[in-house]
């Protein structure tokens, strides 16, 4: 029995569309790239350290951590996290991703019921776990992960265990919700392996106010959906205090008395700051979906943030609610 | 546009068109990679990096035979599988999508990259035809063909499981 051209050709659209989802994050073929560029600069790079050196030991310095940046880095919108878990116990699904550039902390989190696994990764950069070793190093209740000495903290159903993965990165197995969770945390711990996976979801941001940048993108839900995205930006000065949020949503982010507001030329809303909540813009998106802005900035701002946010249809939420060890 | 920029803005939806081309992520991957690494070198004297870098996706995808023989290109099922456990999924939309998969990954290259600008990218027939380089009447004849082949995946009621092996 054949269907007729139309089925078919939904089916088909359908099936391509699952099949992209499949494909590989960028990052390996960023690194390739930067590699190639890196032989290519590096006669130039020579002759600017070398002059560097006769100039002032101090430029040397300042030349040499510009050139070893990595040429690309992944842009917030579409996060790359570096970390994967071989193992992991049955039923857990994962629900959360977040992500973003520079030292901005990855995260994964699967969950089953009322217990949790969550993945951490820090960078040794930022000045919160540059000490990390010799933190590890101090604390008693230490157990060998990969070989590396780790720290083990909790109790009872709670666990958490730090290890550096390597002198860059700071990695870390917080359990919760398990009888047995240190020794959870430890085999998990023993499983975790350099397997980059991907974080895109539906919005990115477009023009930022004057003195912020992208921050982090964070994918959650319990599966496709009901599956939303989140932005941050923040001041590059204290990237960890969020001062814009940007985020789309299937849930209606409540507007009742809200006053009217266009927003990306349509109807939207302004909901003003009131007991300790940062203002927000929201608009419905003519997908259904709920675009929301928020954060301690005049209504204005928020709006321009709102206008200038650009929507990805091609969003990567597969993963969510899946066993992806 | 910078080769930089022009790598930020384009690379994921360059992975996706050619993880759907060759039915392969880590072919997808490699032919990627390799077409950049070549458009970098000479990139100003590339005057549409969109269209060209695409086209050149494309032909590694059409001409990689030389590729073949240094590996094996996995099945559909084989490779979705590697990349995460089979699971049964009580949808048949999915089950269907599946089996039309398995067909897609049958047609001969030609008709599968045909197809692929057609209903991956909406590309028009001339816009097929110049990035396959032939005339607008063979890419018609290519996709009927195609069609007529797809029209055979399995209705809902003939498949019951995703991601078992064929």
């Amino acid at each position: 029995m054949t269907r007729s051209e139309h089925q078919t050709e939904t089916l088909i659209r359908e099936s391509l569309d699952r099949l992209a989802a499949r494909a590989p994050d960028g990052r390996a073929v960023h690194e390739a790239l930067a590699r190639a560029e890196r032989g290519r600069r590096a006669p130039a790079r020579f002759a600017l350290v070398a002059a560097a050196v006769v100039a002032l030991v101090v430029g040397v310095f300042a030349g040499a951590q510009l050139l070893t940046r990595p040429d690309l880095e992944t842009a917030a919108g579409r996060a790359v996290l570096g970390y994967s878990p071989e193992w992991l116990p049955g039923d857990f699904t994962e629900q959360y991703r977040e992500g973003g550039p520079g030292i901005t902390p990855q995260v994964r989190r699967w969950s089953s019921g009322q217990s949790s696994i969550t993945l951490l990764t820090y960078s040794t950069a930022d000045p919160e776990w540059s000490q990390a070793a010799l933190k590890i190093a101090s604390i008693k209740d230490q157990v060998l992960v990969h070989g590396r000495v780790a720290m083990v903290t909790g109790s009872g159903g709670v666990a958490q265990l730090t290890w550096l993965a390597d002198d860059e990165h700071v990695l870390s197995a917080s359990i919760a919700g398990f009888s047995d969770a240190r020794a959870v945390a430890q085999r998990i711990a023993d499983a975790v392996a350099a397997d980059p996976v991907g974080v895109r979801g539906e919005l990115r941001f477009g023009p930022l106010p004057a003195g912020l940048a992208e921050r982090s993108v964070a994918v959650r839900g319990t599966g496709p959906g009901d599956a939303s995205t989140e932005l941050t930006a923040a001041d590059p000065a204290r990237p960890s205090v969020p001062l814009v949020r940007a985020a789309v949503s299937g849930d209606s982010p409540g507007v009742n008395g809200a006053a009217p507001v266009t927003v990306r030329g349509g109807e939207g809303f302004f909901v003003a700051p009131e007991n300790g909540r940062d203002a927000m813009v929201a608009v419905r998106l003519p997908s259904g979906r709920w675009l929301t802005v928020s954060g301690a900035q005049p209504e204005a701002v928020l709006v321009a943030v709102a206008n200038g946010v650009q929507l990805d249809p091609s969003p990567d939420y597969g993963w969510l609610g899946r066993a992806t060890s | 546009m910078g080769f930089e920029e022009f790598v930020a803005e384009r690379l994921d939806g360059l992975l996706r068109y050619a993880t759907v081309l060759t039915n392969d992520p880590h072919l997808a991957q490699d032919i990627v990679q390799d077409v950049l690494l070549r458009a970098q070198q000479r990139w100003d004297d590339i005057a549409a990096p969109p269209t060209y870098v695409r086209r050149m996706v494309t032909n590694e995808y059409l001409s990689w035979r030389r590729r073949a023989v240094r590996r094996m290109v996995p099945s559909s099922h084989d490779v979705l599988d590697a990349l995460g456990q089979p699971s049964a999924d009580p949808a048949t939309a999915y089950d269907e999508r599946d089996a039309m998969l398995g067909l897609l990954a049958k047609l001969p290259r030609k008709q599968r990259a045909a197809i692929v600008l057609r209903y991956y990218e909406d590309y028009s027939d001339a816009e097929i035809a110049a990035v396959l380089r032939c005339g607008a009447s063979t890419v018609r004849s290519q996709i009927s063909r195609a069609l007529a082949t797809l029209r055979t995946a399995p209705h809902p009621a003939a498949a019951l499981t995703t991601g078992a092996g064929e």
